[in-house]
């Protein structure tokens, strides 16, 4: 009897441990592990549908010129928008073939315009009698009457012009420390200048959405026809462009692609970013000289060009001055010679004989 | 003394068969027995849980939205979700890890529909992609797919030593400009994946990253129903196939308690017109004391620091 107590004693701590133990597992099994631990492979995380096109970069600035001697003088003097390293390409590729460099302005020694009293000469006149190309990029002060009259007759006497400028509107890709800002917005001194030579800058940038250096903004041009600047031209890619509006006798140079579009108006159009006018030539774009983006698509053959098309002007010596300049008011001063030594200029290379063709 | 060791060894077997008999039927009773545990650790059998996913998408906030989805997929009596969305977005990485965990959670056969009060803009937007339906109300703001890339400025400063020329900002302009192309593609990619049979749009108008108003979204495919967040728990409900059915509404992701500014704002003014003062506290995206590249999906321009112009 006390063995039949026992056997049911046994089962019934056996039966009960069994099903405390099932009826815990829900519960200890609620704390788990995820239920579903597969680990996933969406299509939109393979690299291969996602990885943007690596483009490509390679070629070098080769200017293929006749060797004179010239002098490119670069516009510091207006308030530019750019570094000496943004344009290292172009300037060390002139230097290398002998042609001397010079940079009007900026903030050295000489540097700064000087406002240019009744009858008097400005200081950028002054440069430019020893100079045979003229290089404006992104002027944020405005030129004087003055200058502009004496570009327009530096143009109109041989010398060549090349005048750069970028979109003025505000821009959401300034890095500031923590995220993109907007810039200031800053009025355009370029149309003022360029519209002597009948063409003009607007004030959006471009951007196409269907075909770019892998942002909108990264537009591409081809070449519209022929002319100095687009020999051997295909494609360039400029980093934020604008667009080059021309009239008169000018030219389009090189037309960005297919549905390229206007931030301003948001219209695909066929839009303009290089333009030439006789002498003068109008980019809409600054960015393409810089050392990382000067060999993109064919933006270094473009840049050959665009040298070449500098020193390649046959400037006419400007004529000796009457006695007393029409219209000039009695008594106002003579333009002043050229300075017995160097124009106001600073930080000049060092004149080199030009290389040998 | 045999005869004893006989008869305990009997007793013995008896024993072990006994409880073996136990075992087998406890074995037997057993999945009734779980089954009742089960039902009593539920609160209901069948519900419909609300998942909130509020305020900007960080790091965070992420892990904790990810937890209660994965609770969601533990608790056999949720049989639908709803994510209830009301951000503008925030950090690449967390917005991704989030749709991560939305897409786990549909792909376990829990049914999920999206219910928009107020925005649910890019990231946020990214991680209701899995969502069957995307339910908006007319004034609600949704879209803006794109991402934002900042990046500090590079090279050493001061009397810093870099043991290399990116170490600072990470890479060049260019190789940051291909990255933001990079997850521009990955989060256009997703949505046309996801979407793109329902969208009125191309992927280049897509990739404008504008956003939509919800009366607008409905009609162009970035949102599919015009309602609230009770009509998108009655979808989540039907397409759990649960007719009656309680809802189980989850946490909120807590804000790692910092004054969170998007965009600016004026706290003071005084006489003079031209003074004023904005203050912008810290931001849920950064690391106290580091300056390091930033890749958004978020609506809306993040700011920092204090600016001032009063003087």
């Amino acid at each position: 009897m006390a063995n039949v107590s026992r056997l049911a004693g046994v089962f019934v701590v056996v039966l009960a441990l069994v099903l405390v133990v099932a009826a815990a597992m829900p519960l200890l099994a609620s704390s788990g592990g995820d239920a579903n631990p597969r680990p996933q492979n969406p299509a939109s995380f393979q690299p291969g549908n996602i990885i943007p096109e690596d483009l490509e970069q390679n070629g070098s600035i080769s200017i293929d010129a006749s060797g004179e001697e010239r002098v490119v003088l670069i516009d510091q003097a207006h308030d530019n928008d750019f570094d000496r390293e943004d344009i290292e390409p172009m300037v060390d590729a002139l230097i290398a073939q002998g042609y001397e460099v010079r940079f009007h302005g900026g903030s050295g020694p000489g540097g700064g315009a000087r406002p240019a009293g009744p009858g008097s000469s400005s200081p950028l006149n002054e440069s430019l009698r020893s100079a045979d190309a003229f290089v404006v990029i992104s002027p944020e002060r405005r030129f004087s009457d003055a200058a502009q009259r004496g570009l327009v007759d530096f143009a109109d006497r041989g010398g060549r012009v090349a005048l750069l400028g970028e979109p003025t509107s505000s821009t959401s890709s300034v890095i500031s420390i923590f995220g993109p800002a907007p810039g200031p917005d800053v009025t355009s001194q370029m149309t003022p200048l360029s519209s002597r030579f009948d063409m003009s800058l607007s004030t959006g940038y471009l951007f196409n959405m269907f075909e770019n250096g892998n942002n909108f903004q990264n537009v591409y041009a081809s070449a519209s026809g022929d002319g100095p600047l687009t020999e051997d031209v295909d494609r360039v890619l400029f980093d934020r462009a604008t667009n080059v509006n021309v009239g008169g006798d000018a030219t389009v140079a090189l037309s960005a692609t297919d549905r390229t579009a206007l931030s301003a108006t948001r219209e695909q159009e066929e839009y303009s970013v290089a333009a030439v006018n006789g002498n003068v030539a109008l980019v809409g774009d600054t960015s393409f000289l810089t050392p990382e983006n000067h060999n993109y698509a064919d933006n270094e053959v473009f840049i050959s060009n665009l040298a070449e098309f500098l020193v390649t002007g046959q400037k006419e010596p400007k004529p000796e001055p009457d006695a007393r300049r029409p219209g000039a008011p009695p008594g106002a001063r003579q333009p002043r010679p050229p300075a017995a030594g160097q124009p106001p200029t600073n930080d000049t290379t060092p004149p080199t004989t030009p290389a040998a063709p | 003394m045999s005869a004893e060791n006989g008869a305990n060894g009997t007793a013995a077997w008896l024993y072990v068969a006994v409880a073996v008999a136990a075992v087998l039927i406890g074995v037997f009773l057993a999945p009734q027995v779980m089954s009742l545990t089960q039902g009593a650790s539920q609160d209901t059998p069948d519900s419909v849980a609300v998942v909130p996913i509020e305020g900007p998408i960080t790091s965070s906030t992420a892990d904790q939205i990810s937890a209660n989805l994965r609770e969601v997929r533990r608790n056999e009596s949720i049989e639908a979700v709803v994510l209830d969305v009301d951000s503008p977005g925030g950090t690449v990485p967390a917005s991704e890890a989030l749709y991560l965990a939305v897409n786990r959670t549909k792909a376990a056969g829990i049914p999920v529909v999206a219910s928009v009060n107020g925005v649910g803009a890019s990231g946020a937007y990214w991680a209701m992609m899995p969502a069957s339906r995307i339910y908006v109300t007319p004034g609600s703001i949704v879209g803006s797919v794109g991402v934002i890339g900042s990046q500090p400025a590079g090279g050493p400063g001061g009397n810093q030593i870099v043991t290399g020329p990116d170490k600072g900002p990470g890479g060049t302009q260019e190789e940051f400009r291909d990255r933001v192309e990079l997850l521009r593609q990955q989060f256009v990619t997703t949505v046309m994946n996801n979407r793109g049979d329902r969208l009125d749009l191309s992927r280049e108008e897509l990739s404008y990253a504008k956003v939509y108003a919800g009366a607008v979204a409905q009609r162009n495919g970035v949102a599919d129903e015009i309602g609230g967040t009770d009509a998108a728990l009655q979808r989540a409900a039907e397409n759990a196939d649960l007719e009656n059915y309680a809802v189980t509404r989850m946490d909120p992701p807590e804000q790692p308690g910092l004054g969170i500014v998007l965009g600016s704002q004026d706290t003071r003014a005084s006489n003079d017109s031209r003074t004023q003062r904005v203050v912008v506290e810290s931001s849920p995206f950064d690391y106290n004391g580091v300056e390091t590249p930033h890749y958004l999906a978020l609506y809306g321009t993040p700011e920092r620091e204090g600016v001032s112009d009063d003087g």
